[in-house]
């Protein structure tokens, strides 16, 4: 590595490096209490998997560059030279670690390994060695939302194809469009993933005044770590709300996204909610009624990372499932210490080429699920979604994977 | 509120790891009895006279809770996983403050326990003021006593871990409160 | 019509949620030669504007676009 390259990444990290940021990376006494937390560690162990064996591979540089022990004295601290060596080592640590932060809830200080993880994502990113495809998703995303008037279009064929399939399932009343886009005044925008069929039959069901937002939620520029375009795939979220004037955004079932917006969206006009936080709030005000002999077999939950511990949103989905089932069975540890599916932080779209690992690494979740006896699995996110169904047809599980708002859905009372 | 429960109780390593928890707060403990103690020392001030007696609290049990639970943390990082995650500056820490706690408690054991009775705390106190005003005096009964090695080894390896401390993981002893604060939001 | 174009190479992306088509179509886009051209059939609705764009920033391009009921062709050219 040139000494030009090596200036430019030190930038980067530079850059990151805020006052929680310090502190994390000051403060960690390699105590090990976190060495449990981790579920690839807890399912592989390997050291290396060990969150804080992660964040050693980054304060090591951190310690040679910007701390003066680092230059008096390197090896007391083991620090390190940013070479193509320590690249990979921080890809091996990053791209194994799904962002859950089970690990900061062990942690006696706290210490958030996402955070820590992001410098090394960004310094991946500097040095082009990040995973490709990320990438090309986030571009992806980004220059659809810059010509939005060239894929407009699109987006509108493919809207009215989903509205027959909403109406074939779902009575709807007449003069009333099954799927409303760009409606100013609105109260609530929903911001999906392609399909968003359940989602507008109980929106409809519920008389939400209610439109549909042209961007898809998931944030790639999160998962790769790239700040700038995270931040532009979020703010177009943020003008489209403004514009439409809408009182309330809701964040389909996606973890990432619905973090990303909830966080990092600062403060503004509207409410920032997951679609699980509404269906809960439509059930409780009796806005829609479901139907309990629809699903007969046991359900359990997987509390998505980003929504539950990291999100908050733990008793909502519990209501909604009480509400469909008689039979819930929680999983153990409970929500907060739940495991991760092993799909997040971008995992998940790496799709085959870490097929192998996600499998292995997610061993704690297959055995936590199956404890349970359910027969369905239910969830509220996409990734975990993706990663749950590999889970099920590599481990023989055999349980269905379902989404919360699909099953909602499905037992409508009309 | 939550942050100082956090901080200060550690329920996240209770619940983790019970017996590291138990030589945790055994150690924390003892060391701010010891601060405590040492402050005693420094008689010129009034305000640092928390508790007057006889200079060192709990009878000379803190020492022997410190070296105890200094080992259990040294030797726990012998193993693996913990040897692999730690770094020199772990076990410098760990073997200085050792030292520096075995020669100290060596005073105090001397003093209570073998009944060697001539070490007088007045005169350490004399010492610790004169190198506070920076005009070190050592008075002869001191050097005299047959224990002055222990004491300089004492004040020796002090004074190395107070060097080292604003740049070690030590730290976290300042930083844990508003780290924890952070997560709690 | 989809006569006149020679697919080299078909990609099956029925039933898979976002973002997987792209993933695929990325992939399967690398196994042929520049100049030749892949049929991607998708489920997707959102793929109506996802592929272009992904498209426009892969430099590929997209021939010709295909609906029936319910499944969505793309013939895209590798260009790069
Ligand atoms: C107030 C909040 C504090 C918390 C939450 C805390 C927590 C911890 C933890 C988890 C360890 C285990 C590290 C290990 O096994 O290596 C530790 C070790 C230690 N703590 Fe604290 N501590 C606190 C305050 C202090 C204070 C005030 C001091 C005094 C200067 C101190 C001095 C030490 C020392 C010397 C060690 C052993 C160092 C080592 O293991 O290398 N701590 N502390
Ligand atoms: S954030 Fe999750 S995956 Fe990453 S180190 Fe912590 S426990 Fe492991
Ligand atoms: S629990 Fe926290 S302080 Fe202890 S090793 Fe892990 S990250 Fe470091």
């Amino acid at each position: 590595m040139d000494q030009k390259t090596r200036d430019d990444l030190l930038k980067l990290f530079q850059d990151k490096l805020n006052e929680a940021m310090k502190f994390y990376l000051e403060t960690c006494t390699r105590c090990g209490v976190c060495t449990e937390a981790c579920h690839v560690y807890a399912s592989m162990g390997q050291i290396k998997y060990i969150a804080a064996y992660r964040h050693e591979i980054v304060r090591r540089i951190y310690k040679k560059y910007f701390k003066r022990r680092g230059k008096i004295w390197p090896s007391v601290g083991e620090a390190r030279e940013l070479s193509e060596m320590a690249l990979e080592e921080l890809y091996e640590a990053v791209y194994s670690c799904t962002g859950c932060r089970r690990c900061m809830v062990y942690c006696p200080f706290g210490i958030d390994t996402q955070m820590i993880m992001s410098i090394a994502k960004l310094l991946l990113i500097g040095a082009h060695t990040e995973p490709e495809i990320l990438t090309l998703l986030t571009d992806t995303s980004v220059e659809k939302g810059k010509s939005l008037e060239l894929f407009k279009k699109g987006f509108l064929t493919g809207i009215k194809n989903l509205e027959k399939e909403v109406v074939k399932k779902w009575k709807i009343e007449a003069g009333e469009t099954a799927i409303p886009v760009d409606v100013d005044g609105a109260d609530l925008l929903y911001v999906a993933l392609a399909g968003a069929v359940p989602a507008a039959a109980i929106f409809n069901a519920a008389g939400e005044n209610w439109t549909l937002s042209f961007f898809e939620a998931v944030n790639f520029g999160a998962f790769v770590g790239d700040p700038t375009k995270t931040k532009l795939i979020l703010d177009r979220i943020v003008d489209e709300a403004k514009r439409l004037k809408v009182k309330e955004v809701c964040i389909c079932e996606c973890g990432t996204a619905f973090r990303v917006m909830k966080q990092l969206s600062g403060k503004q006009p509207f409410e920032v909610s997951s679609i699980t936080e509404v269906h809960a709030r439509y059930l409780r005000e009796g806005r829609i009624k479901v139907d309990k002999s629809k699903f007969r077999e046991p359900i359990t939950y997987h509390d998505p990372c980003q929504i539950a511990r990291n999100g908050g949103i733990i008793d909502e989905p519990r209501y909604i499932l009480n509400c469909l089932s008689d039979d819930f069975r929680e999983m153990s540890p409970e929500p907060k210490y739940n495991w991760c599916c092993g799909g997040g932080g971008g995992l998940v779209a790496l799709g085959e080429d870490n097929l192998d690992f996600r499998m292995k690494s997610a061993k704690v979740k297959a055995d936590q699920a199956q404890e349970t006896g359910a027969k369905i699995l239910t969830t509220a996110c996409e990734n975990c979604h993706t990663q749950l169904i590999d889970l099920n047809s590599h481990y023989e599980m055999g349980v269905e994977v379902k989404f919360l708002s699909s099953m909602v859905a499905d037992a409508l009372m009309q | 509120m939550w942050a100082l429960h956090d901080t200060f109780l550690l329920p996240t390593v209770r619940r983790h790891n019970p017996i590291f928890w138990v030589f945790l707060m055994l150690f924390h403990i003892s060391f701010l009895l010891l601060i405590t103690g040492h402050l005693e020392l420094i008689g010129d001030f009034r305000i640092f006279q928390i508790a007057q007696h006889e200079v060192f609290l709990g009878k000379g049990f803190v020492g022997l809770i410190l070296s105890i639970s200094l080992l259990f943390f040294l030797f726990r990082r012998f193993v693996s996983p913990n040897r692999d995650l730690s770094v020199p500056e772990d076990y410098y820490l760990l073997i200085l403050l050792f030292l520096t706690v075995f020669f100290g408690s060596q005073m105090d054991w001397a003093r209570r326990w073998y009944d060697y009775g001539n070490l007088p705390i007045v005169e350490y106190r004399e010492y610790l003021s004169s190198l506070l005003y920076l005009k070190p005096h050592l008075s002869s009964d001191l050097t005299s006593s047959g224990h002055s090695f222990m004491l300089v080894l004492h004040v020796f390896f002090a004074n190395l871990f107070l060097m080292f401390f604003p740049f070690s993981q030590v730290m976290h002893s300042f930083l844990s409160l508003p780290m924890n604060k952070l997560r709690r939001g | 019509m989809t006569e006149d174009i020679k697919v080299d190479k078909v990609v099956d992306l029925k039933g898979m949620p976002c973002p997987m088509p792209i993933v695929k179509v990325s992939k399967g886009i690398k196994d042929v030669e520049v100049g030749q051209v892949i049929e991607a059939i998708t489920t997707d609705p959102g793929a109506l504007a996802d592929f272009p764009a992904w498209a426009k920033t892969s430099g590929n391009e997209i021939l010709k676009t295909d609906q029936q009921e319910g499944l969505i062709k793309f013939y895209i050219e590798r260009k790069a």
